[in-house]
């Protein structure tokens, strides 16, 4: 070592592979390098040691010299592994030098003052060795065991060990051209302008791409990521920059690091910056470092080589980077006869890697780990976390959250009604392509600024195709379908008209792929599906349907324009989809009239006619869900409450939305009534679950914090906590209790800013609350609608007309012509309303005086309410029962939206509705209603 | 800047793979069938000097600057939404920019509120298939939708927003933990460096706590969106590292 570095220790250690597969280990001294001997170099020293030397022993020496005062220099030797091969023999020479104190970085990029200095001293020898047998190929790496004080930047060549375990690192590089990476690696740095190391690496990479053909498909992978980071930095200067850009040329390619670490070394020439260097501070250190980078090109690059960052498989990191030292100090010198048996060695090597603990691994890391903490007192804050325990904290978390992450899914997964359709449903394939789609083409159009619609709007259609791979124009999709998308202009301004958020309809619709269906496809053959707030409907719709849709378009549009408040079903998507070799399927998405929040008590389709306008009335007691018709409603002496106000701007939005239809010439639509019951309400504990939640403050808020003494809840919980909650407030509308059948300007204002359609008829808990002769508020709400307006009075419902009225009284069937049809309608639903009053039969539970009991319970609530906004502070939040999230699935009882086809009646029973758990529900609510209702009398 | 727009490549139509299988052998996928899009297994591509990859681009939106020192009750629905709904944020705009930067090489003012937009950009002969998707708080689970095939991501931070830095580093450790995600490169610029007190690339590194990110290449690029500054810089080092296909070690 010519004294250059007098006071460096280096382990030198060698194996020989033994003939066809046996590794006969013999072992070779490794000899430990005093200041005093150092002259001798290596070629003078090598002995051989009687035994080999185990893992024990190189433990206690590498002790020894980290007590030792010598090794606690600044300028350590740098540690190697050399692998010589003689003529006959493979003999593999590990040297290894190491270095103590300095915390364990993980591997990046090379520093070159930390190899620099390094280098000068142990290697000068070691040419000689080289040069002598110039056969012999080496292999050098860098034994993290102990790094140097200045915080020893891991090197290139670890980088490779952590990726694929010890596999000889760069060595395995075929390109000749690797060498000049090498070279650039900071062994050629200007801080250590020795090459000798040069020449070692070059050959040994040649020999290894020569031979190890195995280890070249380990090695590579290493090579192409992390020389390839620097060099992008290096190849993509900013436009101010003096290199050019078009540079990334081959050789910038292959030889990675070098113009980076070329760059890196003017900065690192004092020891501080090293540790920027490590793996993924570097750069932004450097760039924050030095913000004047833009001025000077110089610098710029600079700045720009830091940033690379690249870090290599982790998992394997620090056991690799503890188990070479084992290789090199363990001083195994393997002899083989045939070039080839160093594969052998090499895979025989891999028992020593981590995966396969080994008693010697325990030893090495015992052996280090007290030495870092121990013997390097200046740097204990410096130490990093023990990279094992990091990295299985990390994966522990990572686990930890992912499992809570499946639970919550699973909690919000479930739906409240109807079949659940999810990956094992036999639609989820149609479903799953219908929201990819409604998601693509309702971003893709919501992402163009707003513009007033033109004439082509309305008839504009987009086709799409979605496949595994995606497009340019498409993102991936996990099945293969075409989505065609009709009009979505039209249907944007429709939604915004609705006052539906796009977030918020992309989000209930598609953020899951989860919808609920609804019961068998009726007559029409349409399936029905909520999506999973129950905001929307998805309609599957007939061809003639669609294409009657298509049509009208731009009526609707304009009545919808004029009218807002309309009756009429509000369609916010019209689509199709086709899945290779299946059929079309065209779909609309419809509003939902019924709430997501409050259970339908009484369900009515009213349609004027009467022919087979029955539900059959034994049916009703066993299904509570059944949609009952117009003999029905007249049976039971039904009426609608409305009072004057109200029957008013009901008749009045009735009348244009009938004319409009008559227009149109559509025909057999209905009036879906959903009848909520205040009274029955939903389930009383349902009910105080909410209040709870909704506790803005106050003596009565146990329920927002925890009670000190509580436990604290879990993530779980609070996470689920957190997503009720914020269902809660996404579906939260402010409702008055008290005589706000009107709303007021500002009122309708500041409604605009709450989410889902908002009207007149579902201003009250999204529905139209019934008032009394004096427009005091009533017992019940109603959900209100026009539905299944898409038939038109074609040849078939005229041949239906035709045939049915020979056997009956001709305007009594419902398949008339839409003129009459409409009159017949009209006529009816103006019939039905009557002022809410004391004499009031027929709506459950809602005899009671209709004025007192809702200021009653108005009061009661009051202080509960959190007042929303200054402008309704006027008004007085309801109880909100409305978190979906919070009710267990059949607690609500969600009516069917049902096509009622005359003829239909009683008979369709619903499995859903007849299940026991149902009944059960039913029953709760019931017992739960009881104590309310006395009460309130 | 070099920037052109061409179209597809159709070469690849007429002239098919080297080599019928390209890939894992643990990945049974025929070729191009692997999710990763045809570009990581397309052999062609390196012959023909072109490579498409398929970018994300994403970001929080930087709404509530204005919503949000007003209303003490983060959570009251009315205001939250308000400061959502009502203006698209700056860094939308931002994102916006950026994507017309790349594409038209000019600023502009555009605003997506909701939804993506997909540019394509061609840039060293790399194809870049940009899908920027907004990032309105609410509509941020959408993202996941957008993952599968992505081989790089474009995390946009504001770094004048130092109070929702911690947002975003949330927001950024969610999505590359997908599992969609594992393969990608990450990017990200550290945009508006041109106002003044904006958080250097450092702090950005550090606040977004990058360096805890195992297995991950990844880089942080300040940048200025008006001025184009940086992305440049950005795409380069994204088509410099854009995975080649490699064959694994069995």
């Amino acid at each position: 070592m010519k004294g250059s570095s007098p006071r460096a220790c280096s382990w030198l250690a060698g194996w020989l592979a033994g003939g066809r597969g046996v590794v006969v280990v013999v072992g070779y001294v490794v000899y430990a390098v005093s200041s005093s001997t150092s002259a001798g170099g290596c070629t003078g020293t090598w002995r051989p040691m009687r035994g080999s030397l185990g893992p024990r022993s190189v433990t206690r020496a590498s002790v020894d010299l980290e007590t030792s005062p010598t090794t606690r220099s600044p300028t350590p030797p740098p540690p190697f592994i050399l692998i010589f091969r003689r003529p006959s023999t493979v003999a593999v020479f590990v040297l290894a030098w190491r270095v103590i104190r300095g915390p364990q970085r993980p591997p990046s990029t090379i520093a070159p003052t930390r190899l620099g200095p390094g280098l000068d001293t142990p290697t000068n020898p070691l040419p000689m060795t080289i040069e002598e047998s110039s056969q012999y190929s080496v292999i050098v790496q860098k034994i993290p065991l102990l790094e140097s004080p200045i915080g020893g930047p891991p090197s290139v060549l670890d980088m490779g060990q952590n990726d694929k375990g010890f596999n000889f690192g760069f060595a395995a590089t075929p390109e000749p051209t690797t060498r000049s990476s090498l070279d650039m690696n900071g062994w050629n740095s200007p801080s250590s302008p020795k090459t000798p190391p040069n020449g070692l690496v070059a050959k040994s990479a040649v020999y290894a791409g020569e031979k190890r053909s195995l280890e070249e498909a380990n090695s590579i992978p290493m090579f192409s990521t992390t020389p390839a980071s620097p060099n992008g930095t290096a190849a993509a200067p900013p436009s101010g920059m003096a290199s050019t850009p078009s540079s990334p040329t081959a050789t910038s390619r292959t030889a990675p690091s070098s113009s980076g670490d070329a760059n890196l070394i003017p900065n690192n020439s004092n020891s501080s910056p090293k540790r920027y260097s490590s793996p993924t501070l570097p750069s932004d250190m450097i760039a924050a470092a030095s913000p004047t980078a833009g001025s000077n090109p110089q610098n710029m690059a600079i700045a720009q080589l830091k940033h690379r960052h690249t870090l290599q498989v982790p998992k394997t990191n620090s056991g690799h980077s503890r188990h070479i030292p084992v290789h090199s100090s363990a001083g195994i010198l393997a002899t083989s006869s045939q070039s080839d048996e160093i594969v052998g060695t090499l895979r025989d090597q891999e028992r020593f890697q981590p995966l396969n603990p080994a008693p010697r691994r325990a030893s090495i890391s015992l052996g280090r780990r007290p030495t870092r903490s121990v013997h390097s007192d200046g740097h204990v804050d410096e130490i990093p976390q023990d990279e094992d325990s990091q990295k299985w904290t990390e994966a522990i978390r990572a686990k930890r959250a992912s499992k809570r992450r499946k639970k919550e899914e699973e909690v919000e997964d479930e739906v409240l009604v109807g079949t659940k359709v999810d990956i094992h449903h036999s639609n989820y394939v149609t479903m799953y392509n219908m929201l990819t789609g409604i998601r693509f083409v309702v971003s893709r159009c919501n992402a163009k600024m707003d513009r007033p619609l033109t004439d082509a709007d309305f008839d504009a259609a987009h086709k799409f195709s979605f496949d595994i791979m995606g497009s340019e124009l498409t993102p991936s999709a996990k099945y293969d379908f075409k989505f065609k998308d009709y009009a979505p202009w039209v249907f944007r301004h429709l939604r915004s008209r609705f006052n539906i958020d796009p977030g918020d309809y992309l989000m209930s619709l598609t953020h899951r792929y989860i919808l609920s269906e609804l019961g068998s496809p009726g007559k029409s053959g349409s399936f029905f599906y909520f999506s999973r707030d129950y905001k929307y409907i998805i309609k599957t719709i007939h061809h003639a349907e669609h294409r009657y849709l298509r049509t009208i378009l731009r009526d609707y549009y304009n009545h919808v324009t004029e009218y807002p408040n309309t009756l009429i079903s509000q369609f916010f998507g019209l689509h199709r989809v086709k899945i290779p070799f299946g059929r079309k399927i065209h779909f609309v998405i419809m509003n939902n009239i019924f709430p997501p929040h409050k259970d339908i008590h009484l369900t009515f389709d009213l349609k004027g006619s009467h022919v087979g306008r029955e539900y059959k009335e034994e049916g009703v007691e066993e299904n509570p869900k059944a949609v009952l018709k117009d003999l029905n409603w007249e049976k039971r002496d039904m009426h609608l409450c409305l009072g004057p106000r109200k029957h008013e701007q009901f008749v009045q939005q009735a009348k244009v939305d009938v004319a409009l239809l008559q227009r149109l010439k559509i025909m057999d639509y209905s009036l879906l009534v959903g009848i909520h019951d205040m009274a029955r309400g939903n389930n009383d504990n349902l009910r105080e679950k909410n209040l709870a939640v909704f506790q803005p403050g106050g003596s009565a808020n146990e329920d927002m914090g925890p009670h000190p003494l509580a436990r604290t809840p879990s993530r779980l919980e609070t996470a689920r906590k957190r997503a009720e909650m914020r269902k809660l407030i996404n579906s939260e509308v402010p409702v008055s209790l008290e005589q706000s059948d009107v709303p007021l300007l500002d009122e309708i204002l500041a409604g605009r800013n709450d989410q889902g359609p908002r009207s007149v008829f579902n201003g009250d808990e999204h529905g139209f609350r019934a008032t009394d002769e004096n427009d005091h508020p009533g017992e019940v709400i109603y959900y209100l609608g026009i539905i299944d307006c898409l038939t038109k009075y074609d040849f078939v419902k005229r041949a239906e007309h035709f045939w049915k009225g020979l056997s009956q009284d001709k305007t009594e069937i419902s398949a008339v012509p839409p003129q009459a049809y409409g009159d017949r309608f009209f006529r009816y639903i103006s019939k039905i309303i009557h002022p809410a009053s004391a004499s009031d039969r027929g709506i459950p539970a809602a005899g009671a005086s209709a004025g007192a009991r809702p200021s009653d319970s108005a009061e009661k609530q009051q202080p509960q309410q959190p007042s929303v906004e200054p402008g309704a502070s006027d008004r007085v939040l309801s109880t909100a029962m409305r978190s979906p999230s919070s009710e267990r699935p059949g607690q609500m009882i969600l009516p069917v939206v049902e096509e009622v086809g005359e003829g239909s009646s009683g008979a369709r029973t619903r499995s859903r509705s007849d299940s026991p758990e149902t009944a059960h529900h039913q029953s709760s609510i019931h017992q739960a209603e009881i104590p309310d209702v006395q009460a309130s009398h | 800047m070099d920037i052109q727009d061409h179209g597809t490549c159709g070469v690849f139509l007429f002239f098919p793979p080297l080599h019928p299988y390209v890939g894992d052998a643990d990945f049974p996928f025929p070729l191009g069938m692997d999710g990763m899009g045809w570009h990581r297994s397309r052999p062609g591509a390196k012959i023909f000097g072109s490579k498409e990859m398929r970018l994300l681009m994403l970001g929080l939106d930087a709404a509530g600057k204005t919503s949000k020192g007003s209303s003490p009750y983060p959570l009251r629905p009315q205001q939250r939404r308000d400061g959502h709904s009502a203006s698209a944020s700056r860094c939308e705009r931002e994102w916006m920019a950026i994507l017309y930067k790349l594409k038209l090489n000019q600023g502009v003012t555009t605003i997506p509120t909701v939804g993506f937009n997909v540019e394509t950009v061609t840039y060293k002969n790399v194809k870049f298939n940009v899908w920027d998707v907004g990032g309105q708080d609410k509509i941020r689970p959408l993202w996941r939708h957008y993952f599968s095939g992505t081989q790089g991501l474009i995390f946009v931070i504001d770094s004048n927003d130092r109070e929702r830095i911690d947002e975003a580093r949330q927001e950024l450790h969610r999505i590359i933990q997908d599992r969609e995600m594992k393969e990608s490169l990450l990017l990200v610029f550290a945009n508006k460096q041109d106002l003044p007190g904006a958080m250097t690339p450092q702090e950005v590194t550090e606040k977004l706590q990058l360096n805890k990110l195992k297995d991950r290449i990844w880089y942080v690029v300040p940048s200025c969106a008006t001025t184009g500054e940086g992305l440049i810089e950005g795409l380069g080092w994204l088509s410099n590292n854009v995975k080649t296909p490699t064959t694994r070690a069995p």
